[in-house]
């Protein structure tokens, strides 16, 4: 058990105030640091001092609950937050342990008072409860500001979310429009050639990626005359497509009234000019072929000209011609047109042809020009008039070498005469003006079949009479294309067909050697019934009134009459 | 065109639906025969009710098979044909060999009255 000594000596090491009191709170012994906190000295002790009248405080003084209680209980009392005054009368704050100590002292229960100045804290809370009110108030609007900021940032994010939104919904708005100017401008283009016995065609279209201003159109005029036709409309984009869907209705109503193309030009130039206020203008060739004689009316409104190559002589003819733009309203009052007139002889070629091809560049920023167009026609004139032109799109690639296009650009090659010889033994004259269709694959049969076979329906034909004409057609061009040509699908299979009321004729050339017809054998014969080939050609002879070969064998011709109509 | 199969008991049935005339379905069809062949059966109806068109390469094809077929022991059958492909059969004089039912079900109660 601790005796007095052993406990003042504890008190003593303390580094905070403590005493020894009585149970009537008489100080009995203290450490120099609760004298300091006191405001009392050592005499002040001896004179028996109670704890009460140094600090004053309701604690010490309500009955002196504090030490009674612990000492009773022989139980550690705590206090926090006492406020009390000491002898000087100053404010202190303190926080007190009451230890009991039985038996410490044989004259009386004692017990050890520890304290806790809590005065310096309070001290400091109040000299700063400014600076801690501000830095609260400053936090609280620096919390404000942030909440405001982010409220700010939702909002303005919900804002771009909405305009972004709404992008993205014109953007796809406009991606449909221009797709959709696109359709409209491909759907104005010609999805198949008419038939000209002695004239071919082949066309190319190199799109850039926009909507672009070119197009052509080829078609047959009420006089029977071939109307070539293409224009590029300056700009790009929907505007300048729908200024070229209107300017080729205008065309074609045009060319059904008018057998000038000067006059044309004039009239499609005052409609534009009078009626659509537009930035737009357009360059223009027009002319119209006469497959009789081979001749062509043209004119031509500012639009690059027509390169012929004349197969006899091998040499290069630039159509010109005089005319300003067409629908340019400043020089609407000016503008006129010349017709012109071209001759060309069988084997002629000719490459009409919008600026982009030669306004084209290279990685050097050099145009390709209309030099090097010409000497492509000319490298190029032996080959059939679809290969001469994917010959020249390759070596136009190539001087290109991937750099973007400025414009897009249309060819359309023409080649005359050159089906006129392939009417030989065909039963057909020249004046017949039977149609003629072309073709290299067995992929293309049913189309090319399909073509013949919709004007036998028009012309009244019976059921049976279009069945059987299907599989003959049928028979004849797979024959054609396999045992003709051998499948090689650089040869061609020539048609010319003509249908009336009465009857319907169609002749096949295709470019192998030919076969021996007659010694086909027959395939009702006991030895041949079950042989698998064959029969093509026995159908053939059983369905149709007239089978005839030419002397090669590589031409059959086919006639059958309308039974109604006989 | 479109080549559905079905069994019933030892026969089946090829059901060809659109146009033969392209070397690509010459070459299904001979593969659809032969595999249908190479199971147990007694016969194959070649239904052509649904077939439109056919050229001779068609109907040779079908020729073929019944040869290979009947010198396996199973029999070949036309059934249904439509006008013009009756005509092509009737034409090439192969109706006197391969036989021609007016319907698949019309060749089922032929056989089960013969075979009975």
């Amino acid at each position: 058990m601790a005796t007095l000594d052993t406990v003042q000596t504890f008190v003593d090491g303390l580094l905070t105030p403590a005493c020894i009191v009585g149970r009537d709170l008489q100080l009995l012994y203290t450490n120099y640091e609760f004298l300091d906190m006191a405001k009392i000295s050592q005499r002040d002790i001896r004179r028996g001092m109670r704890c009460s009248q140094c600090l004053k405080a309701a604690v010490f003084t309500d009955g002196n609950a504090l030490v009674t209680g612990a000492l009773d209980k022989k139980e550690t009392v705590k206090l926090r937050e006492v406020k009390a005054e000491n002898a000087r009368g100053e404010y202190l704050s303190l926080g007190v342990s009451c230890i009991p100590l039985p038996g410490a002292s044989s004259e009386q229960d004692v017990a050890v008072m520890v304290f806790s100045d809590l005065t310096l804290e309070e001290n400091v809370q109040e000299k700063y409860k400014d600076l801690y009110e501000r830095e609260r108030e400053e936090r609280e609007k620096l919390e404000q500001f942030n909440r405001r900021l982010n409220e700010l940032v939702d909002e303005r994010s919900r804002e771009l979310g909405e305009t972004h939104r709404k992008l993205k919904t014109a953007y796809s708005e406009l991606s449909q429009e221009l797709e959709m100017a696109k359709n409209v401008q491909t759907a104005l283009l010609p999805r198949e050639f008419p038939s000209m016995m002695n004239i071919e065609f082949s066309h190319a279209y190199v799109p850039t990626g926009k909507v672009g201003g070119d197009l052509f159109d080829i078609s047959v005029t009420p006089e029977g005359k071939l109307a070539v036709l293409i224009f590029d409309v300056s700009g790009h984009g929907v505007p300048a497509s729908l200024i070229g869907a209107m300017a080729k209705m205008l065309f074609a109503r045009y060319l059904d009234r008018l057998t000038s193309p000067a006059r044309i030009f004039s009239e499609v130039n005052k409609y534009i000019c009078n009626s659509i206020k537009t930035d737009h203008y357009l360059t223009a060739f027009l002319g119209l072929i006469d497959p009789e004689d081979n001749t062509m009316i043209y004119a031509k409104a500012a639009h690059p000209a027509p390169i012929v190559y004349h197969e006899k002589t091998g040499t290069i003819e630039m159509l010109q011609g005089k005319g300003l733009f067409i629908g340019h309203s400043a020089l609407a009052s000016i503008a006129t047109y010349q017709d012109a007139e071209a001759r060309f002889d069988d084997g002629d070629r000719v490459l009409f042809y919008t600026d982009g091809i030669t306004e084209a560049t290279n990685p050097g920023e050099q145009m390709f020009g209309t030099e090097r167009l010409v000497e492509l026609v000319r490298k190029h004139h032996a080959l059939r008039v679809e290969d001469s032109l994917a010959g020249m799109l390759r070596d136009h690639t190539a001087y290109t070498k991937g750099t973007p296009l400025r414009d897009d650009f249309t060819l359309l090659c023409l080649q005359f005469g050159s089906s006129k010889a392939l009417l030989v033994d065909s039963g057909f004259s020249h004046g017949d003006k039977p149609n003629v269709l072309m073709f290299n694959t067995y992929e293309e049969i049913e189309k090319v079949c399909a073509v013949i076979l919709r004007d036998i329906d028009r012309n009244g034909f019976s059921e049976q009479e279009i069945w059987s004409a299907k599989l003959c057609i049928h028979e004849i061009f797979i024959n054609a294309v396999t045992h003709g040509n051998g499948n090689d699908r650089s040869k061609r299979v020539t048609v010319f067909y003509k249908v009336d009321a009465d009857t319907f004729t169609v002749s096949v050339l295709d470019e192998g050697d030919g076969f021996d017809h007659q010694s086909l054998p027959d395939p009702k014969e006991e030895a041949n019934l079950l042989k698998d080939g064959g029969r093509g050609l026995y159908f053939v002879r059983a369905y149709m009134d007239a089978v005839r070969f030419n002397e090669r064998g590589n031409r059959i011709t086919v006639v059958k009459n309308h039974r109604e109509a006989e | 065109m479109d080549i559905r199969q079905t069994r019933r008991d030892d026969v089946i049935h090829l059901t060809l639906i659109g146009k033969l005339w392209h070397p690509d379905d010459i070459r299904n069809l001979r593969a659809a025969i032969k595999a249908a062949a190479e199971s147990d059966i007694r016969a194959l109806v070649v239904d052509l009710s649904r077939l439109s068109f056919m050229c001779s390469l068609g109907l040779g094809v079908l020729v073929r098979m019944f040869v290979k077929l009947r010198d396996s022991g199973i029999e070949l059958v036309f059934a249904g044909p439509k006008q013009g492909i009756h005509d092509m059969i009737e034409l090439s004089g192969l109706t006197s060999v391969i036989r021609t039912v007016g319907s698949p079900e019309g060749f089922n109660t032929r056989a089960s009255s013969r075979d009975s």
